[in-house]
């Protein structure tokens, strides 16, 4: 009976000096996956939300083990945080490059169709009478429209400027469809 | 008078064209796209390259609309 008494005492013992034994990689690791999910935040946060936040719940439920000093589970949630973390970052960075290229797109092709319309519309505003099809009242909505969609671009390329892919291109595809819709009226056609 | 496409590949290229036809005269042509004879030298203008008199166009001519 007193043997069996000392391997249990043998035993926790051994169990404590285990965990206690992960503390300091888990430490090591959380404060790791912490500084290199910290680095990627801010391109992560625009180009690959869903991803950083899968990060930063993997992050707490490491911090909450760690917490409740179950180290070894800490160690294993926060350890491959960082490459993870790295993954992310090229992920975001890949999304930025395609979202560049479609803004891109859109800022080279919108002036030139945007010079298309006023080109007509000038002329048409000069007209004594309008062609058939067209008359005073859809001139000058569409005049309106062109002014519209002219401060719409400008709005886009700030939001551009300022990084926001998302928002220029989504402004810039609407900028497209109306212009395209003007063209059909006024007789311009896309080539 | 005859309203032509020519497709050049730019998807954001808009623009229209005229292939002249017997009897055609920039007026007229300014006329049916304008609704204004007046402003034929605007078609006369962006056609310089091909087009030396606006009173001398010739048939098959392909005419950039403006």
């Amino acid at each position: 009976m007193r043997i069996v008494k000392y391997v249990y005492i043998v035993l926790l013992a051994a169990m404590v000096v285990a965990c206690a034994r992960d503390k300091e990689p888990a430490e090591a690791a959380i404060k790791g996956a912490g500084q290199a999910i910290d680095q990627i935040r801010g391109e992560a946060s625009r180009y690959a939300p869903d991803q950083l936040k899968q990060l930063e719940d993997s992050l707490k439920s490491a911090q909450d083990a760690f917490s409740k000093k179950d180290y070894k589970a800490a160690l294993d949630a926060a350890s491959t945080l960082s490459a993870k973390a790295q993954d992310v970052a090229k992920a975001a960075a890949a999304k930025k490059a395609e979202l560049t290229k479609s803004w891109e797109d859109l800022n080279a092709g919108i002036p030139q169709m945007m010079d298309a319309l006023k080109s007509r519309l000038d002329i048409l505003s000069k007209a004594k009478k309008l062609p058939a099809g067209l008359d005073k009242d859809q001139l000058a909505a569409l005049t309106s429209g062109y002014d519209e969609a002219a401060k719409q671009f400008q709005a886009a390329k700030d939001a551009a400027g300022a990084g926001d892919l998302n928002k220029a291109i989504e402004a810039g595809q609407a900028i497209k469809q109306k212009g395209m819709e003007m063209a059909a009226a006024l007789g311009l056609k896309q080539q | 008078m005859a309203e032509s496409d020519k497709p050049s590949g730019d998807s954001w290229k808009l623009e229209q064209w005229h292939e002249v036809a017997a009897g055609d005269t920039l007026s007229k042509i300014s006329k049916q796209y304008y609704g204004d004879a007046t402003l034929y030298m605007k078609i006369f203008e962006a056609n310089r390259n091909i087009l030396k008199d606006p009173d001398l166009i010739k048939v098959g001519q392909k005419l950039r609309i403006p």
